[in-house]
């Protein structure tokens, strides 16, 4: 099983996830989309630090960061998809132009 | 092929499977069940790959934790009014258009410039947290401070009343 088999795995679920960003309207599968984005980001940096790292131990600190950053950026995304729900009683991201006057 | 080269197919299909659920089902619940299934299946693929400890941290932290946040939003939010986007639009082609040119290239790239050598390094939880306390400290410190900053920010955006908008 050679590396590049598994780096196109991550690339092709890396895809998907940008084509949801992309497409859907719908903000909270947005915001799963971008968590497939992350995630195959993840598994990338995995299969390149098992090849090239030295110990394999930076790219597990990396995704350990990027596991954070998601946490965070879910946890924000989603306090705005409910704050949005509030004000306008949907949480399509063609709504979301409409900043306080 | 041995055992493992036929589980790493599996899951791989399982892991497509629940990222076309996310991105194609207009349901928003059962995309949150693709997306508990795309973790499990990343996270059996990393215990085939030797890294347990990110096996299991992916299995706690993104299917235990955010799956589940992504579910209590779902479910306190009724979203019945919101399907529409399935519908054919200029959009739509532009995502399919900018998604396939990237990924041709990005594909190329990967088979044309082949790597050999996979090594299956054992990283075990000292290891990492060793690194984490010595050479990542600046980082894991600054880490610190960005969770309490999306905490700040999570309360203060729920907290807006109406005429403070």
């Amino acid at each position: 099983m050679t590396p590049s088999f598994l780096l196109s795995l991550a690339l092709v679920v890396f895809f998907i996830g940008l084509f949801g960003v992309l497409f859907r309207r719908n903000f909270i599968v947005v915001l799963m989309s971008l968590e497939l984005m992350l995630n195959a980001a993840n598994f990338a940096l995995v299969v390149v630090s098992q090849t090239f790292g030295e110990m394999g131990v930076e790219g597990h600190f990396l995704v350990l960061m990027v596991l954070m950053i998601a946490a965070v950026e879910v946890s924000i995304g989603l306090a705005l998809a409910v704050h949005m729900y509030r004000t306008g009683e949907s949480v399509d991201v063609e709504e979301f132009n409409r900043l306080p006057r | 092929m041995n055992v493992s080269e036929v589980l790493l197919w599996f899951f791989g299909l399982t892991a497509i499977v629940g990222a076309f659920t996310v991105v194609m089902n207009p349901n928003p619940f059962y995309g949150a069940l693709g997306l508990l299934m795309n973790f499990l299946s990343l996270a059996a693929i990393y215990m085939l790959l030797q890294t347990p400890v990110l096996s299991l941290l992916q299995v706690i932290v993104y299917a235990g934790g955010i799956v589940v946040f992504f579910l209590v939003v779902i479910m306190l939010l009724d979203l019945r009014g919101d399907a529409g986007d399935r519908e054919i639009s200029i959009k739509g082609v532009f995502a399919l258009m900018t998604v396939v040119v990237f990924a041709v290239i990005s594909t190329a790239g990967v088979f044309l410039y082949p790597f050999e050598g996979f090594d299956f390094f054992y990283v075990s939880a000292k290891a990492i947290g060793r690194y984490m306390l010595t050479d990542g400290l600046f980082a894991f410190e600054l880490s610190s401070f960005l969770i309490l900053v999306g905490v700040v920010v999570a309360i203060s955006v729920i907290k807006l009343k109406k005429e403070e908008r």
